[in-house]
Order: structure tokens, then C-alpha cells, then sequence
């Protein structure tokens, strides 16, 4: 297994996270899903090494990432923030740079990656001046350049329009392709679906349910994790959940 | 597509040397012109030949002594070149502090730097002391600056942890608490009072050889080692998370760049009294020119920064005649004009900080 989590707990003021066991194999996509505030995001940073759990461990290809050197880390498994703040007027290249921190022979594959995320033609604009949907393009192209074999997205596919959100799921599906394993946090309940292979339902602190996609996401466990009821429905194009306004 | 772009490409880096070539040029300049300059009116052919001879030893284009050439060689030089040394230790300090910072608006100084410097001048000037003889006031200060940054720095871990608030807010309090300790020592002290005032003002005019040995092997060995930081610092700006998700020891460069720059700082300060808003002005101006990123804004930065002290140091010996002002008058003077169009120029969105 790239990625197993075990018996993890974190307590941050009077949140606490605690997840059981949670594991992914390489080539496969763990969706996570949960209201605001069950620590989706927390969990993102306990993988990537960010925090350190109070309890239990995350192993990356059975080493345990705590006795690990940040580079090493970073080399493993790659974080798409949710937003990154540049007070100073950087280009997209120079962000791309700081991407190949630890893995420096990337930068020649920086073209590359911009032209795959359709951003080359911003290449030497400042990163401040780009709308928000286009620095989340930037933000996926510095995660894939980081070249790591386990890559977390916190919530990716916000800000964008129908197009680029499809190009991005696009661009998951030819990482996991390439052997790639993925977490991403996601809020549009039918692209989780469509796109994960293992799905993680999170609340207040703990995970309700992890597992195969159509054994987890249904609408009794849904109700549970979010407290309102949803309706599922198998159309052409592929299956789609629903809530009740 | 491809063609445009790799003009795009080109035509950038053309004029990114460019912009390096017109600014060492603009160096060199300044640093010939300020020769000329100065309260003492001496020929102009005297000075080139004093040069020459400097040069040349063997030439005998001047006698090595009298006052022209104790003017030019003993106070002119060493107070240019320590314009230039002083100058790009200041600013990058303030490059540096900005980008760990993430924050536009601090320098060197807010950590610590200035009021510690302050506190060990006022004392070796306060109770006598000349343990080391001439350098007892530089030395004094140095270690004043050195410790108070340390205690900034000490009280701002947060579970082993120094979040960049906490350090910010730390470094004022603390700097505003040592201030008004220099401030009643001064008071009790009326006989201190104009011998500190010509430190708190920034002095470049009375350094030596000497002092310009110190300066230039500190200094630049501590600019040069926190200019190969430059990865780690365009990471930091965006953001503590994301530069250790890409690989940044986030605590060990923080600690690392915060004590290059007091150090190199701190030995500036020491011998030249507080010289303002060179580091808050000067890394602003290098970013607008060279960019953002700290490949090009560092080396900018010390550039720049060289090239506006020797500008302040020739206004300070020319605006009023046969007088040197205090150089931190001049670069406070043209400084906060100029950092007030730099914040009209943020609100317009140039830095969206």
C-alpha cells in the first residue's frame, strides 16, 4: 500500500480528529467528503507530514513519514492548498520554481506541465494579477511538478468554470493513469463518485465510513454524514446524488 | 504559439540584463561622482590624480600626503564605500525580512535590530566604558542588538513553533519597551545627550579603513550566505504550509535567515548608528525593477540599496555648505515620500499583499 493511515489523532483547541484506518493503493483516487469544519483539511495535513499526529502513524510504502526528512517527504506526497497568498509580485515560472524544490531535475518538464494544465500563455505573468480559477490551475501544475507518486487536492475543483473543472478531472484521471495515487477533498458529491475508486465520509472529527465507492457512498450513509436527506438517480451519463432543498 | 512565446522568453531576458547592466553602471557612476563631493572644496584634477596614484603606486601622480589627500583617501573613501557596503547590507536585510515575513512593511529593525543597538550605545556612552577602546561603542551595540533580537526570537516559540505574528508583534513590543529604556537613560543624562544624537541620526562620516575591513567581510559574507537561501524565501512568501509542502525546513531557514540578517545588520548598525528606512524602501524598489522573486531581488536589493545611500551620503555633505548632515535626516527625508507613493501604489492593487 503507498498510503495507509492508522489509529491517527490530532487535537487542535476543542477539535479533535480521529481516523481508524484508511489505506489507498497507487493508480486509485480516495475521495473525501464531509460539512465544513469535520477536518477534511486537517487530515489532508496529517498526511503530508504538516501536523503531527498526537497518536498513531502514516506510513508512506511502510516507512513511517514522522522519521522521515521533510525533502523526503515532499519527494513522497504533494499538497494542493486551498489558497496561496504571494505578497510579492511572483510569475507563475518563478512559482513553478519553488514546485522543484525538492526534486530539482523537474524544472525541465515545467513546459510541459503548464501546457497539460493549459496555463503556458501565463507563464511570465505575475501569479497575483491571474483570476481565481486560473491560480487554481497554477496551483494543480506546481502539485503535479512536485512530481511526488501521492498527490493531496484540498477541494481543486472550486472557482472553476465547467471547462477548466473538466480539464482538471481530466488531468486526475491521466495521473491515476500514470500510477498516481490521489486524495482530494470534494464537495460535488456525483463528481466524487464519478471520479474516486475509495470514498472517505467524514464528521465532526471522525471518519463514519471509508470504502469501496458503491459500497460507502449511499444515500443513508450521505444523510448521516450531513444530517439531510439526498436522492439517488442512475442516468445515462452515470450515476448523481441529489439533496433536498 | 510556441514562437511567440519564445519571444516572450527572450525578450525578457534581454531586458532583465539589461536592467542588471544599466544598474552597475548606475553603481559605478555614483561611486566616482560622490568622490567629488563633499563640504571641502578640492580641484577636480587633484582628486583624479590622488586616485591614480592609489592605483598606480608607481606612477607619482600625487604626494601621499596633506590634507587634500588625507580628504579624499582617509574621510572620502571610507565614508563612500561604506555608503555602498552599509547601503546593500540594509537593504537586503529588509529583502530578506520581508519575504520570511510575508509582509511588505517590516525591515530589519522591527525585530529588534535597532532599539538593542541603541540600548548598547547609550550604556558604553553612559557609564564610560572603554574596555575596547575605540570599538567599545560599536561592540556594545552590537551585542545590545544581537541580544535583545535573541529574546524576541526566544519569547515568540509557540510549541516549538515561532509563528510569524507572534515574532512581529514580539519584536515591537519588546523593541518600544528597550526604546524607552534608551530614552530615560538619555533624559537622566544631559551631558549624553549630543553625543548619542549624532548615532541615533546615522553617521557614515566617521568611519575608518579599518571599520570598512570589518564591515566588508561580515556584511558580505552574511548577504552573500543568505542570497543562497533564495528558494527557500520564494517558497516562504507563499506561505509557511506551502513551503513545507514543497520541501522547506520552515523553522531551521527562518532561524537560519532572521540570524544572518542581525548579524550583518547588527555590525552595520554598530558602526554607523540608525540609519533608517533603507531597509523598508529600498527592497520595494528592487522588486518593481528586477521582480518579485528572490533570485533577482536580492542581488537587486544590495545593488540598489548601495546606489541610494551614496546618493543620501552626497545630499548629506552638500545641502548645507562646509557642514555634514546626520545621513539618517536625508534618507528619512527622501525615504517616507517615497514609501507613501509605494503604498498609493499597493492600494492600486501592485502588491494585492
Amino acid at each position: 500500500m503507498p498510503l495507509s493511515v492508522d489509529n491517527v489523532s490530532v487535537s487542535r483547541g476543542n477539535f479533535r480528529l480521529h481516523v481508524d484506518s484508511i489505506s489507498l493503493s497507487g493508480g486509485e483516487m480516495l475521495g473525501i467528503i464531509g460539512p465544513n469544519g469535520s477536518g477534511k483539511s486537517t487530515l489532508l495535513r496529517v498526511i503530508c507530514g504538516l501536523l503531527r499526529p498526537d497518536t498513531g502513524s502514516v506510513r508512506i510504502d511502510g516507512k513511517d513519514i514522522s522519521t522521515m526528512r521533510r525533502e523526503a517527504v515532499a519527494r513522497k506526497v504533494s499538497l494542493m492548498v486551498q489558497d496561496i497568498p504571494a505578497p510579492f509580485a511572483l510569475s507563475v515560472d518563478d512559482i513553478m520554481r519553488t514546485a522543484c524544490y525538492s526534486n530539482p531535475e523537474n524544472k525541465n518538464t515545467v513546459d510541459e506541465v503548464l501546457e497539460m494544465c493549459r496555463i503556458s500563455q501565463f507563464k511570465y505573468r505575475d501569479f497575483n494579477t491571474l483570476s481565481g480559477g486560473e491560480r487554481r490551475m497554477v496551483m494543480l501544475a506546481a502539485t503535479i511538478l512536485q512530481g511526488s507518486e501521492i498527490m493531496l487536492l484540498d477541494e481543486p475543483s472550486t472557482f472553476l468554470d465547467p471547462d477548466r473543472e473538466t480539464l482538471m478531472f481530466r488531468i486526475i484521471d491521466d495521473l491515476k493513469q500514470q500510477g498516481k495515487s490521489i486524495v482530494a477533498v470534494l464537495h460535488d458529491i456525483s463528481m466524487l463518485y464519478r471520479y474516486s475508486d475509495s470514498v472517505c465520509m467524514m464528521r465532526s472529527g471522525g471518519c463514519i465510513a471509508f470504502g469501496r465507492k458503491d459500497d460507502v457512498v449511499t444515500e443513508e450513509n450521505l444523510e448521516k454524514t450531513f444530517g439531510i436527506k439526498f436522492m439517488r438517480y442512475d442516468s445515462p451519463e452515470g450515476r448523481r446524488f441529489a439533496y433536498y432543498l | 504559439m510556441d514562437e511567440t512565446r519564445s519571444e516572450n522568453k527572450s525578450m525578457l531576458k534581454a531586458t532583465g540584463i539589461l536592467k542588471w547592466l544599466a544598474s552597475l553602471i548606475a553603481l559605478f557612476l555614483i561611486l566616482t561622482f560622490s568622490l567629488f563631493i563633499g563640504p571641502v572644496k578640492i580641484p577636480y584634477m587633484n582628486i583624479i590624480r590622488i586616485v591614480e596614484e592609489q592605483i598606480f603606486p608607481w606612477s607619482n601622480a600625487f604626494p601621499r600626503s596633506g590634507v587634500e589627500w588625507e580628504i579624499v583617501v582617509l574621510l572620502r573613501e571610507p565614508e563612500i564605500i561604506g555608503a555602498l557596503i552599509v547601503g546593500s547590507t540594509l537593504a537586503v536585510g529588509g529583502a530578506v525580512v520581508q519575504s520570511v515575513f510575508r509582509n511588505p512593511i517590516t525591515e530589519p529593525y522591527i525585530i529588534g535590530v535597532s532599539s538593542g543597538a541603541a540600548l548598547g550605545a547609550v550604556i558604553a556612552l553612559d557609564l564610560g566604558i572603554m574596555i575596547a577602546g575605540l570599538y567599545t561603542l560599536p561592540l556594545f551595540a552590537f551585542m545590545f542588538s544581537v541580544v535583545t533580537v535573541m529574546v524576541v526570537y526566544m519569547s515568540s516559540f509557540r510549541k516549538g513553533r515561532v509563528p510569524l505574528t507572534y515574532l512581529l508583534l514580539t519584536g515591537i513590543a519588546i523593541s518600544l519597551f528597550v526604546s524607552s529604556i534608551v530614552a530615560y537613560v538619555i533624559y537622566s543624562n544631559l551631558r549624553l545627550q549630543s553625543s548619542i544624537y549624532f548615532w541615533l541620526m546615522g553617521s557614515l562620516s566617521q568611519l575608518t579603513w579599518t571599520d570598512i575591513t570589518i564591515l566588508l567581510s561580515v556584511n558580505f559574507l552574511s548577504m552573500f550566505a543568505s542570497a543562497l537561501y533564495w528558494k527557500e524565501m520564494d517558497s516562504l512568501q507563499l506561505g509557511e504550509e506551502y513551503a513545507a509542502s514543497v520541501g522547506v525546513n520552515v523553522e531551521r531557514t527562518k532561524l537560519a535567515l532572521i540570524m544572518l540578517v542581525t548579524f550583518s545588520t547588527s555590525v552595520s548598525v554598530s558602526f554607523t548608528g540608525l540609519i533608517g528606512f533603507v531597509g523598508l524602501i529600498v527592497p520595494h524598489m528592487a522588486r518593481i525593477i528586477f521582480g518579485g522573486s528572490n533570485r533577482v531581488a536580492i542581488a537587486g536589493s544590495a545593488i540598489i540599496g548601495a546606489i541610494f545611500l551614496m546618493i543620501c551620503e552626497d545630499i548629506a555633505n552638500v545641502v548645507i555648505s562646509q557642514e555634514v548632515l546626520p545621513i539618517g535626516i536625508i534618507t528619512g527625508m527622501i525615504g517616507a515620500p517615497f514609501f507613501i507613493y509605494l503604498l498609493t501604489r499597493i492600494s492600486r492593487g501592485a502588491y494585492a499583499a
